[in-house]
């Protein structure tokens, strides 16, 4: 790998508009190789900074080094060799094939005329099969899913040739498996393309399962910038989200509501992954987990995975599954 | 053109496809010896045919007819057909709204109130639009009005253009400054002797046949600069198809490529309102025939193409407008619109990718 170098930097930048701060003082800073989430909850201004550090939208304060030079001073046309996006928005080209689409992405390399070199086609190939698109590469725009159309204008982006890529909510329309892949792929890419990679999202979880460098927006308007888990150690992002009474689950990374109904206290023990989706069918239907053993309920789980066996101490009696566990606790 | 189909281009939906091209010249081709063979004087098809090589005819009035009429008449028709259609192109593409046409920012309506000043305000002068649809001399006076009229709106449309960012709040102003400009002849036809306004109605039906020899010298240049510089274009109109923004990351100067873009379509739909009349439908309707023809929205394929139907389409009405073998002469607008709309929706009903194509 080779060693990554910084290609953004910001120098107290503040972001905004005449009539209000939507950012202030940010110092923070871009690599190579590296993929850098945005995390923040909607209107946090996510957007607002992409667009400043793409020279879309002027600054309030502040300088934007982008390759050693102020971002705003860099021409669009040059500023299109460095930097390519994928945007929030669906792109609704009309009837264009999918390789017509990533083909756009050599705009700024072909002639007036738009004509594809030999080295342009070849980018476009190796865009495609970068991405995974090469299968419907005839295929019409219109006829692909939503992920797949985010796939595609990713390619599009990386036959833009550039080594900065901004992607602005990329799966804001996306499933699970989807969002998942497209992460994944994103990662890829940092990595074996040595690209820096900035993605916003208001997906906490694919943040920090992805993220090499979180940029995290906190409730005052700043942004704490790091490792994901030293920021989740420090207690910075429990804090960003603090905006109602969230609880941060820091075994599992999630923020939660319990809506506690019971005043009983339960304590589980028994095989771990059974224990997991237990603990969590118990806090659904509103009882405190206690970690202690001196719980009002006990629950032991036996046997295995395949077929496991609930027992409410001090009852002697077995549940087969969590459904008759949840009404016998209920009956209780 | 110096492009080659080579394999680069001609697959996976990018570029020129040839054998469209080639189908629809052909169309074109018999559509427009048809129009020259077909009117209210029927000529035998071999003296036509000798006329058009520069044999000298037998009878001169039908060399006459030939020449000065028929000829000018069947170019007038391609040349209004290719520019309404790819200036409609244009802006369907610029403002991402398939109902945009090329008169769509008021350049049409410019050109109207121009024509309106002339016959409505200095009353004597409307005799010349009657010299013109004789086919005795064209109006010079008529073509300066309605492009003085089309360019001070093009002016307008240009100088608001610079101040703003978003193509959807250009459309607007467009359509907004389209209405006052019709709301003022409104008010002027409603002030006008009923003579004066006749006139003018009959220049709003649309004309093909007022063009002379040396006035249609001038439409081709015109129109042929402007549909070069559409295919000059078509690089930039293919970005604008992922909408402004991606267009903006990909280098495109979107300002810059607004202001060229209205600029060439005003001269394709101003110069043809000048000497033609306004001509509705064809604008609007053809560059969604060709999209759903060659089943794609690439520029530099559906250019051509869209000059191609566009003419053909022209051509067709102006031989139905001529109801063959009889003296009437229907107006060429009423045409437009009956025969277009069928076929769109034939075309729709039929191959059902019209608005995927979009």
């Amino acid at each position: 790998m080779k060693p990554s170098s910084t290609i953004l930097t910001t120098k107290n930048l503040t972001v905004g508009y005449a009539s209000k701060q939507v950012l202030k003082d940010l110092n923070i800073s871009l690599k190579s190789g590296e993929l850098t989430c945005l995390l923040g909850p909607n209107g946090a201004g996510k957007s607002t900074l992409i667009r400043t550090l793409s020279a879309i939208q002027q600054p309030l304060q502040g300088t934007t080094q982008f390759f050693d030079r102020e971002v705003n001073s860099i021409s669009k046309k040059e500023l299109a060799t460095k930097l390519s996006m994928v945007l929030t928005e669906k792109a609704t080209p009309g009837n264009l094939t999918a390789y017509a689409v990533v083909a756009l992405g050599r705009f700024p390399y072909t002639s007036w005329l738009g004509t594809l070199s030999e080295q342009d086609v070849l980018k476009i190939k190796w865009a495609m099969k970068a991405t995974g698109t090469v299968e419907f590469a005839n295929t019409h725009i219109a006829e692909l899913s939503d992920g797949e159309r985010q796939k595609v204008m990713i390619a599009r982006a990386l036959a833009q040739d550039t080594p900065v890529i901004y992607l602005d909510e990329p799966t804001a329309h996306l499933d699970l498996p989807n969002r998942i892949e497209i992460f994944h792929l994103l990662k890829k890419l940092a990595r074996e393309e040595d690209k820096a990679i900035l993605i916003s999202t208001h997906e906490m979880n694919m943040a920090l399962a992805n993220a090499d460098k979180l940029w995290l927006i906190n409730n005052n308007k700043t942004i704490s910038k790091g490792t994901p888990e030293d920021l989740v150690l420090k207690g910075i992002l429990e804090k960003a989200f603090t905006a109602g009474d969230l609880n941060f689950n820091y075994e599992t990374g999630e923020f939660q509501k319990p809506l506690i109904q019971h005043e009983l206290t339960v304590y589980v023990e028994g095989p771990e992954v059974i224990k997991i989706w237990t603990k969590r069918a118990l806090e659904r239907n509103g009882y405190a987990i206690d970690k202690e053993q001196n719980a009002e309920i006990k629950i032991q789980i036996t046997g295995m995975i395949q077929n496991p066996n609930w027992i409410i101490k001090p009852q002697k009696k077995i549940y087969k599954s969590i459904e008759h566990l949840l009404k016998g606790l209920n009956t209780k | 053109m110096d492009m080659k189909p080579n394999s680069g281009m001609s697959h996976n939906g990018t570029g020129m496809r040839w054998q469209p091209i080639l189908i629809l010249s052909t169309v074109l081709i018999g559509l427009f010896i048809l129009d020259l063979l077909l009117g209210s004087v029927k000529i035998p098809i071999a003296e036509v045919f000798n006329t058009l090589l520069g044999n000298a005819n037998s009878n001169e009035a039908w060399s006459a007819i030939i020449l000065k009429i028929r000829l000018p008449r069947a170019i007038t028709a391609i040349l209004a057909g290719a520019a309404l259609s790819i200036g409609g192109l244009q802006m369907q593409t610029l403002f991402r709204n398939p109902l945009a046409g090329p008169s769509i920012l008021g350049i049409t309506a410019g050109s109207s109130l121009g024509v309106a000043a002339v016959m409505l305000v200095a009353g004597s002068a409307t005799t010349a639009f009657t010299i013109r649809q004789l086919g005795l001399g064209g109006s010079w006076l008529i073509i300066i009005a309605a492009t003085i009229g089309a360019a001070l709106v093009l002016l307008l449309i240009l100088g608001i253009s610079f101040k703003i960012r978003d193509n959807v709040v250009m459309l607007i102003v467009g359509i907004m400054v389209a209405n006052i400009t019709i709301a003022i002849v409104s008010i002027w036809q409603y002030f006008s002797d009923p003579e004066q306004m006749q006139e003018y109605i009959l220049w709003t039906f649309g004309s093909l046949g007022g063009v002379t020899n040396e006035q249609l010298k001038i439409l081709s240049l015109i129109v042929g600069i402007g549909i070069v510089s559409t295919f000059f274009l078509s690089k930039t109109l293919n970005a604008l198809l992922l909408g402004e923004n991606y267009a903006q990351s990909m280098g495109l100067n979107i300002r810059r490529s607004r202001i060229l873009i209205i600029i060439v379509t005003s001269l394709l739909a101003g110069s043809i309102t000048g000497f033609c009349g306004p001509i509705g439908f064809v604008g609007i309707a053809v560059p969604h025939l060709t999209r759903s023809f060659l089943n794609t929205s690439d520029h530099k394929a559906l250019i051509p193409n869209c000059v191609l139907i566009g003419a053909s389409l022209m051509l067709l009405c102006d031989i139905i407008s001529q109801v063959p073998g009889s003296q009437t002469v229907l107006p060429i607008n009423a045409i437009t619109a009956m025969i277009g709309s069928p076929i769109v929706i034939w075309i729709i009903v039929k191959r059902r990718n019209l608005k995927a194509s979009f």
